[in-house]
Formats: C-alpha cells, structure tokens, sequence
C-alpha cells in the first residue's frame, strides 16, 4: 500500500512567555492510500495540533512529517501553501466556504489556483459537485444553503484537486446528528468507492464509531492505534 | 478569480464601502473644483488683460518692453501695419502710441498714460469702447479724450469738460494740448481704469511730434491657440530690429500664475490623497479583521500569501477606480454646468477688480484633471491598502483559523 503520510517523533512545544506547553511528545504515525483514520481525544489532547501539522499549517517544534513521499521541511509559506493546494484537501468544523462566491465557484476555487483553465475546472468541479449529490447547490452562495449543504460544498472543495490526503477537522462539530451521520455516509462512500484517503479529528462518537483505524490522543502521545475490522467499524 | 473576488469583497458590506466611496467622491470633486475655479481665475485674469489691452501679440521694438520710451518706437508703422493685415489669421490690427503724462481739470491733476488710438480699429483690439459709461467712444477727430470713471472722479469732470493733457515730446520738451472729455469708461480692472485714458492717434502724435512713429501694433488674432503659429506667420514680415510678442511673453506673470494654478492641483491632491489613504488604511483595516478566518482557510486551500495582498490591493483599487469615476462624473457635471452659468462673486466684485478679474467668474476643466483623478485616486487607495496587506501576508495559516 502506498504510503501517505509519515510522522516520525514529531513534538509540539507552544511558548507562551516564560511558560511552554507541550502539546505533542514524539508522535510517530503513518497512514496508506485508502485509509479512513479518526483521531480520537478529548479537547486538549493534541489531535488538532497533528492534525495542522500533517496539513502543514504549523510546524513541528521536532521531528520529521512526509506527505505522499515528500518531506515537508523548513519551507518557505508560498511553498507551503503550493505544497497543500497540489497534495492536501481541508474540511473544517465551521465549513468556512468563502461566502461571496457560488458553491460551483467555491469548488472551483482550488482548481483556479492551480492555474486549470476556466472551462475545465468547472467541468471537474461538476463532477465532483455530482458525485455528492449536490449538482443542483452549484449557483447557491453560502448563506443560501443549510449547514449540512455547506459542509458537503467543502468536502467537494477538498476532493476537487485529487489530494493524496482529506484533513477533517471536528466535521460533524456544527451538525446535527442526522445530518452528520449523511455526511460520514457521503465520505465513507468516497473512501470506498474512489479510494480516498481521510484523517478525521474529533471526539464526535458517532465519527469515532465510523473510522476503520483508530487512533487515541492523549496529553499529546498517541495511546492506542487499533485498525478495526468492517464489522467493528460501524457503517 | 481575484478581480471577481474583490469585486465581490466590495459589496459584502455595502454601506461601508459606499461611505468610504462617497468621501472620496466628495475629495475628488473638492479638488477639481477648487483646481477649475483656480484655473478659471488665472486664465480670466489673463483674459482679461488680452481684452483690455495687452491683446493676443504685440509689435514693439525690442527694447520698448524694457523702456517705454519714444526713442524706441516704431518708424513708418503704416506700412508694417499693411503687411499684417494680409494675414487670414488675423483678426484685427491698430496702431498705437503710448506716452506718460499728466490730465489735469480746473481742480486736479492725475498721471496717466495716453494712448493714441485708431478708433475704428480698436474697436475690434479691445472692449474700451463697449465699457464706455457716459458719453461716448472716440470718433477719430482731434481734441476728443475718454477718460475713466476713477479718473473723472478724481478730477471731478464729466462728459463735455476741458482738461489739459501734458506730455513729453521726443527732445524731452514739455507739450500740452487741450482735449475735451467724450466719453468715460469703466473696466472689471481699477487698476487698469487709473491708468490709460485714450486718444486719437494723430492727436497724439501730433502733440508729442511723433508724426508717422508708434509705440505698437496691436494684433488681435481668430483662434487664441494659434498665438505661437501666428507669431511665426508676423516675425519675417517685420523689418529690423522689430520683435512680435505674444501674450504669453507681454504678460509673464500671468502666464506663470497658470502654470502655478496647475502645479497647485498636486497641492491639493496630496491633502485630499493623506485623508484619503487614512481612510482606505482604517476602512481596509476593518475589512480584513472580519476576514482573518477566510484568510486563514484560504491558506490552507493552498492560496499563495502574494495572492491574498493582491486581492486585497484590488479590493482597495476598485473603490479607488469606483470612487474616481464617480467623482469625475459629478465633478464634471458640477463644473459643466457652473461653466455655462458661472460663479457669481458679486460680494467681492471690488477686490476682484484690483484683481482685473469679472465678477462672474467662469472655472476651467481641462483633460489633465479628469486623467489625473483616474489615475491618482486609484494609486491613493491601493497605496492606502500596503500596510493592511501586508498584515494579511504575515497571517500565519493555523492562527488565522483560530481566530475569532
């Protein structure tokens, strides 16, 4: 199995002042192609913290972080934001879709920065928008649509460039069950049948209950990492 | 994608942007119209001088300018005279002979200049004969004066009363003649009026022993843009050593006054352009403290830090180009139509005319202000935009999502 993402004894001190607070202790993890991970922890514990660094929005205080094969060093912010436009997708908890543009346009927006020509990128952008049953949202701006339609845009939006990785920060955080629970369908559904790779954040049980690989955060050292079988994982 | 987006960043508070869209409206409007109304003044006072007097070019010996005196006069004017009106592009042309001396009544005396005019000529040259009060403008007989209304004050004469002109021949002898008041005028310049009071050329010359002499020749020409082209048309018709000299160079000061008036303009721009960038600096500011989170997921979608400080000097560009159009229509309108009625300034009618201005004065809107607005106010706004971008691209991904 292809390899994604590697951690290697990553650690997160923030300094505060005179005060340092350690938020992660020699982390090491690594997740292939296809793997659908939950991060599991209470506030606190870290999750989010590796979450940024696997998405290269923060840096290690110490250790080493590869993305599909590439080691992510001290880089330069333009290189960094090129590095996660061309390899990693983002779905926060609060959707954060750019508010003045359409779904279609929000999709399309990664795309655009990679430099796709117009046409095309709508094309691809369709697609995806299809994919998840959203076809019809492609003119509505943000505030036109409910939570859980902002939060299926996003998850379009982070697919639309085929990242090697989906960084899911608390999904479901601002959703009611119900809904949550059809999106973590539409997600698995993306995992199985187009093979993409996710890694979850949240302390959501009904996300923990769905994750085939679990893995447990605690003062910021993972304290369990269990792959559980189809039947375990619940569906 | 980024124009888009900023345009459409714009909008999302519209009733800031509008206020900050109608201040600079309103500043581009103040300047072009405190730039027209400048412009409007000098080339009035300008104007003025040519209508009153000095006309579009003047033929003198060169050394008349500097010394006004019958020792540097034109000989056999006639003739030149003849060449000058051959010219199409020449409106109108007269001789004159100018000398100082004095006007005195039974009661007073005044030093003026006596300028001996050809009537039916300077008719054409200048607007003494439509300023005449009471009486009326010269008929060309001998012993005829129009004096001014400041200067029939100050004599205490009227139309019909006697007065003995006093003046220097050209060996320096004192001459005298006596001539009876026409007519009596009144000009928009005070100056001017206490001055010049005029007689027929002969009369003149006949007085100063100045037979077939003159001090100029007044030209009036068709079209005021073409002063430098007709100055070049007159020169080889002139015999040596005698010069023609447009406006321009007749009325330096004035001339420079304009080029002043219009240098001004960036004096004007610089204050309107500091309460502006203040504003784009506080109104950006705004803009992008509602904005950190998108910023900061913007990021991590992969845009690039130059991309975002791009779009926000666009942002800040367009209010710049909004608000300078605006400004420019309305600014326009508001000269346009003050152009066709003017701005009466009656109230300071008479320290306009120490000015020798009218008192309806007439502002002046010319291409370089409405480019110069498209151009700056845009630059303004963007330079205004550079502190609060580069605030944005020093947004660290993971502080911009967390803030809140």
């Amino acid at each position: 199995m292809e390899e994604v993402v590697r951690v290697e004894k990553v650690t997160k001190i923030y300094r505060v002042g005179s005060i340092e607070t350690v938020a992660l202790r020699e982390v090491s993890l690594r997740i292939v192609q296809g793997e659908f991970t939950v991060l599991a922890g209470p506030s606190g514990s870290g999750k989010t913290t590796l979450l940024n660094i696997i998405g290269t929005l923060d840096q290690p205080t110490s250790g080493e972080v590869w993305i599909g094969g590439k080691r992510i060093a001290q880089q330069s912010a333009a290189e960094l934001a090129r590095f996660r436009l061309y390899h990693i997708g983002f779905v926060f908890q609060a959707y954060n879709l750019i508010p003045v543009l359409t779904a279609l346009e929000n999709v399309t927006l990664p795309l655009i920065l990679q430099g796709v020509a117009k046409k095309e990128a709508e094309q691809r952008a369709e697609t995806v928008l299809e994919q998840l049953g959203i076809a019809e949202l492609r003119a509505k701006k943000p505030n036109e649509m409910s939570g859980g339609q902002q939060q299926r845009v996003a998850i379009a939006r982070a697919m639309v460039t085929n990242p090697a990785i989906i960084l899911a920060d608390e999904p479901t955080a601002n959703l009611d069950s119900h809904t949550g629970a059809h999106l973590l369908d539409l997600m698995q559904q993306m995992n199985e049948e187009h093979n993409v790779t996710f890694l979850f954040a949240s302390h959501d049980p009904q996300v923990i209950d769905r994750g085939r690989r679990l893995i447990s955060i605690h003062d910021g050292a993972i304290v369990r990492d269990e792959v559980r079988s189809s039947s375990t994982a619940a569906s | 994608m980024l124009v888009q987006l900023s345009w459409r960043n714009i909008w999302r508070n519209a009733r800031r942007s509008a206020i900050v869209l109608s201040s600079i409206v309103v500043g581009v409007i103040a300047v072009m119209f405190s730039n027209s109304f400048s412009l409007g003044l000098a080339h009035q006072m300008l104007q003025s001088q040519i209508r009153l007097h000095t006309t579009d070019l003047q033929i003198l010996h060169p050394r008349y300018a500097e010394n006004p005196s019958l020792e540097y006069s034109i000989v056999q004017p006639e003739q030149v005279l003849a060449r000058i009106d051959t010219l199409p592009a020449v409106a109108a042309a007269g001789i004159r002979l100018e000398q100082f001396g004095l006007i005195n009544s039974a009661l007073n005396s005044s030093g003026i200049t006596i300028v001996g005019v050809q009537p039916q000529r300077e008719r054409h040259l200048t607007i003494i004969a439509q300023s005449i009060r009471s009486g009326r403008y010269l008929s060309g007989n001998s012993y005829e004066i129009v004096i001014s209304e400041e200067t029939a004050r100050k004599l205490e004469i009227g139309v019909g009363d006697k007065v003995v002109l006093m003046a220097a021949d050209r060996t320096g002898e004192i001459r005298s003649e006596v001539a009876t008041v026409v007519g009596i005028f009144r000009t928009f310049n005070s100056d001017f009026d206490q001055m010049y009071s005029f007689v027929a050329l002969p009369f003149l010359r006949a007085m100063v022993r100045a037979d077939s002499l003159a001090t100029a020749i007044a030209v009036r020409i068709h079209s005021a843009e073409a002063v430098e082209e007709v100055q070049q048309q007159i020169t080889p018709l002139l015999p040596p050593p005698l010069v023609v000299l447009s406006y321009r160079q007749l009325l330096p000061l004035l001339s420079y006054m304009i080029e002043m008036y219009a240098q001004l303009m960036w004096i004007f721009y610089l204050i309107v352009g500091a309460a502006m960038i203040f504003g784009i600096v506080n109104t950006m500011l705004m803009a992008i403290m509602e904005r950190i989170t998108e910023f900061g997921v913007l990021l991590s979608i992969g845009i690039p830090p130059v991309k975002l400080v791009v779009l926000i000097l666009l942002e800040a560009a367009w209010l710049g180009v909004l608000g300078a159009f605006g400004g420019v229509l309305a600014g326009s309108a508001l000269i346009a139509a003050l152009q066709s009625t003017g701005i009466n300034l009656a109230f300071f009618s008479e320290g306009l005319r120490s000015l020798g201005v009218a008192a309806i004065v007439y502002p002046v809107l010319v291409p370089q202000q409405i480019l110069n607005a498209l151009i700056f106010v845009p630059l303004i706004t963007t330079a205004g935009a550079l502190y609060p971008a580069w605030k944005v691209y020093r947004l660290q991904p993971v502080e911009a999502l967390r803030f809140v």
